[in-house]
């Protein structure tokens, strides 16, 4: 069992207009182990997509208090890529387009980046690999072929994160509103993808904002997060009842004093 | 640097030279002393020493080519030889009428080997012709002159690659391509000079309805000053630069790509991708001009630079000379840096940041090896590329 722990996470992110500095997260505490599945739900504004980027290591955010552990190890100090070669995987709320790698090109240099350098996959295993992955998220042969989301439509680029989860086989996720922008066809089969991974060696952290992503995709554990931290946990029930309050009854209940831009959940 | 005197230039002569060639050096000599340097916006060559002569220059001795039945590809020595009628009707006829600039006069006063490519008339080759090298003494600096000739209606992919070999101070390097009507040649250069500075000089001329398409991989590890340049002489001629250029370490390569539309209805067009790395400088000075009546022509050209380090520097130019209303031209332009939150996707999947960057690199030059049709060529060029690319770190 692996273990990815949040403690005391405070996160500050610069202004690129102003240049001042502001503190998103102020205190997310948070255990997760590979088996789970945990679902952050949180009002808009409110630092859930400031979380993964931190996890993950992106360098646009500052951790000014507290510690991000993979196993008992600290990764602050990790960058990005090495975080990635430990076993985390972002599946992004907005993925860069980049024009000229395609996609299968960039799969490839993915799975090699966590092989012995002189031991690149097999071509032959590769395409049998990706051949199942397309065919689990109902994507055709030529979108491996394309560039790399380059005019990927909202919907096709949620599907190529979640193809490159299934290539990639992390051990932690982190999904940060998979399920926007989505129509119900496409949110069950980025689901199916989701589940295909899931197992005892996987553990799952879904962000999102509404509570319709939990039916395809059970949560042990949700938290509820507002003001930049966790002011919440429990079962999946925690997401009916949000769905029947809104975020601004638990607001009230906990007597936590946050504008919701957007309340509905 | 040595003397550029008469009796220098006789030290070049190739093995029973023509005295009609042997007087076209003398002119170039005399040209050589009132002509300028060619113009390149925004590059300094001026201590590269380009058109300077470095050391007694051994023409080697003319090699048989393995030339088929099809077609004549031997060297320029030989060629004199055997193919002099033939030589005589290009040579300085056609694609370079004129000494414009000292460096031009120079290599044609002192050319010292070249390679001559033949084409007869209606000859199609589905094989393409590789060139590997240019036939010179061991220890002389290549001062060459080259020819392809496409007579009408034939067809061809030629490939022109440097091996890489002993580094000289200098190369110099001049090319005439001829097109005659309906010929079609597909053309790939990969240049990777290891001198530490190379003058290029590639003039294309094409005729009625014929077709050039020109691939370029400026992957070279010195200075390079090129010019390639691409006249539609004829009506309905088409012509396609691709050019895609690395630059790395303190490198500078100075490019200036020109299609000119001379004749109604024919198509230009220029594409021109560059990276530049470490502190090295890479300039595109891309030329359309379209010569009054040639009408219904179109020119189109685009220019775009990658900078992968705040050490690097580069320029993008398009430069639109029109003379003709009825024409469609257009060009566009960019100097970007690496994008970091690209960077950053990629890396976000285990990337480490120079394997990162490489794929980069690879999509932003490579489309051009991608449209390469011959799978041979395309390899040889990604082949290059990559061991360019290897450079960096
Ligand atoms: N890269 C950034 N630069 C500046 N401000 C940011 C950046 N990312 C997030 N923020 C700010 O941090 C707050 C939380 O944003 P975010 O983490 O995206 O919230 P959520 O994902 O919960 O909607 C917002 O006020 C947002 O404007
Ligand atoms: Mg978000």
């Amino acid at each position: 069992m692996e273990t990815l722990e949040i403690k005391d996470l405070h996160v500050s992110v610069k202004d690129d207009d102003t240049q001042k500095s502001k503190e998103i997260l102020t205190g997310v505490n948070l255990v997760m182990h590979t088996g789970e599945v945990h679902a952050i739900m949180g009002p808009n504004g409110t630092g859930k997509s400031t979380l993964s980027e931190t996890i993950m290591g992106n360098p646009h955010y500052q951790v000014t208090q507290g510690d991000i552990l993979l196993n008992n190890e600290s990764l602050l100090e990790k960058p990005v890529d090495a975080r990635a070669r430990a076993g985390l995987f972002l599946a992004m709320q907005y993925p860069a387009e980049i024009k000229g790698i395609t996609n299968m090109d960039f799969l490839r240099a993915a799975i090699n980046a966590r092989r012995p350098e002189k031991q690149p996959i097999a071509i032959k295993d590769f395409l049998a690999q990706l051949d199942e992955a397309l065919s689990i998220l109902n994507m055709t042969e030529d979108m491996a072929a394309r560039y790399l989301n380059e005019g990927f439509s909202g919907g096709e680029r949620k599907r190529n994160e979640i193809l490159q989860l299934l290539m990639i086989k992390p051990t932690f996720a982190i999904l940060d509103e998979l399920d926007s922008g989505l129509d119900i066809d496409a949110l069950q089969v980025v689901s199916k993808g989701v589940n295909h991974v899931m197992g005892p060696n996987f553990g799952t952290l879904m962000i999102t904002h509404y509570k319709r992503i939990l039916k395809y995709i059970h949560p042990d554990q949700v938290h509820v997060m507002m003001g930049g931290r966790i002011v919440k946990s429990g079962d999946a029930k925690l997401a009916d009842r949000l769905e029947d309050e809104g975020y601004a009854g638990l607001r009230d209940e906990l007597g936590i004093h946050v504008n919701l831009v957007d309340s509905e959940v | 640097m040595l003397k550029t005197t008469t009796e220098s230039l006789l030290t070049t002569r190739f093995p029973n030279e023509p005295a009609w060639f042997t007087d076209l050096r003398k002119q170039a000599l005399q040209k050589l002393r009132v002509t300028k340097d060619p113009r390149f916006a925004k590059v300094n060559y001026i201590n590269w020493g380009l058109g300077e002569l470095q050391a007694p220059v051994q023409p080697k001795r003319p090699i048989n080519k393995p030339s088929s039945d099809a077609y004549i590809y031997c060297s320029l020595a030989e060629a004199l030889q055997q193919h002099e009628k033939l030589l005589k009707t290009y040579f300085m006829k056609r694609a370079i009428t004129d000494w414009a600039d000292r460096l031009i006069s120079f290599s044609t006063a002192y050319m010292n080997c070249g390679n001559f490519i033949y084409l007869p008339a209606n000859t199609k080759l589905t094989a393409p012709i590789f060139v590997n090298q240019i036939e010179h003494g061991p220890h002389a600096a290549e001062v060459s002159h080259n020819f392809i000739i496409m007579d009408r209606g034939a067809q061809a992919t030629i490939c022109v690659m440097d091996e890489a070999r002993q580094p000289t101070e200098t190369k110099h390097r001049v090319s005439e391509i001829v097109l005659e009507e309906n010929s079609q040649l597909n053309l790939v250069n990969i240049d990777a000079f290891t001198s530490k500075a190379a003058y290029i000089n590639r003039q294309a001329w094409i005729g009625e309805n014929a077709k050039l398409t020109w691939t370029i991989g400026s992957f070279s590890s010195g200075n390079v000053l090129a010019e390639m340049n691409a006249e539609l002489v004829g009506r309905r001629s088409v012509a396609t630069i691709n050019n895609g250029a690395i630059t790395v370490g303190k490198q500078t390569q100075g490019m200036n790509t020109q299609v000119t539309n001379f004749a109604p209805h024919s198509i230009g067009n220029i594409r021109q991708r560059g990276v530049i790395m470490d502190q090295s400088r890479l300039v595109f000075n891309g030329i359309g001009k379209i010569i009054h009546g040639a009408h219904g022509t179109i020119a189109q050209q685009e220019n775009r630079v990658l900078m992968l380090s705040d050490q690097a520097s580069g320029d993008a130019n398009p430069i639109l000379l029109i003379d003709e209303n009825d024409v469609v031209a257009g060009h566009a332009a960019s100097v970007g840096r690496l994008d970091k939150k690209q960077l950053y996707y990629l890396m976000s999947r285990g990337l480490s940041k120079p394997i990162a960057k490489k794929l980069v690199v690879r999509g932003f030059i490579g489309t051009f090896a991608k449209e390469i049709t011959h799978s041979q060529i395309r390899k040889k060029f990604q082949d290059v590329l990559e061991r360019k690319l290897a450079h960096d770190n």
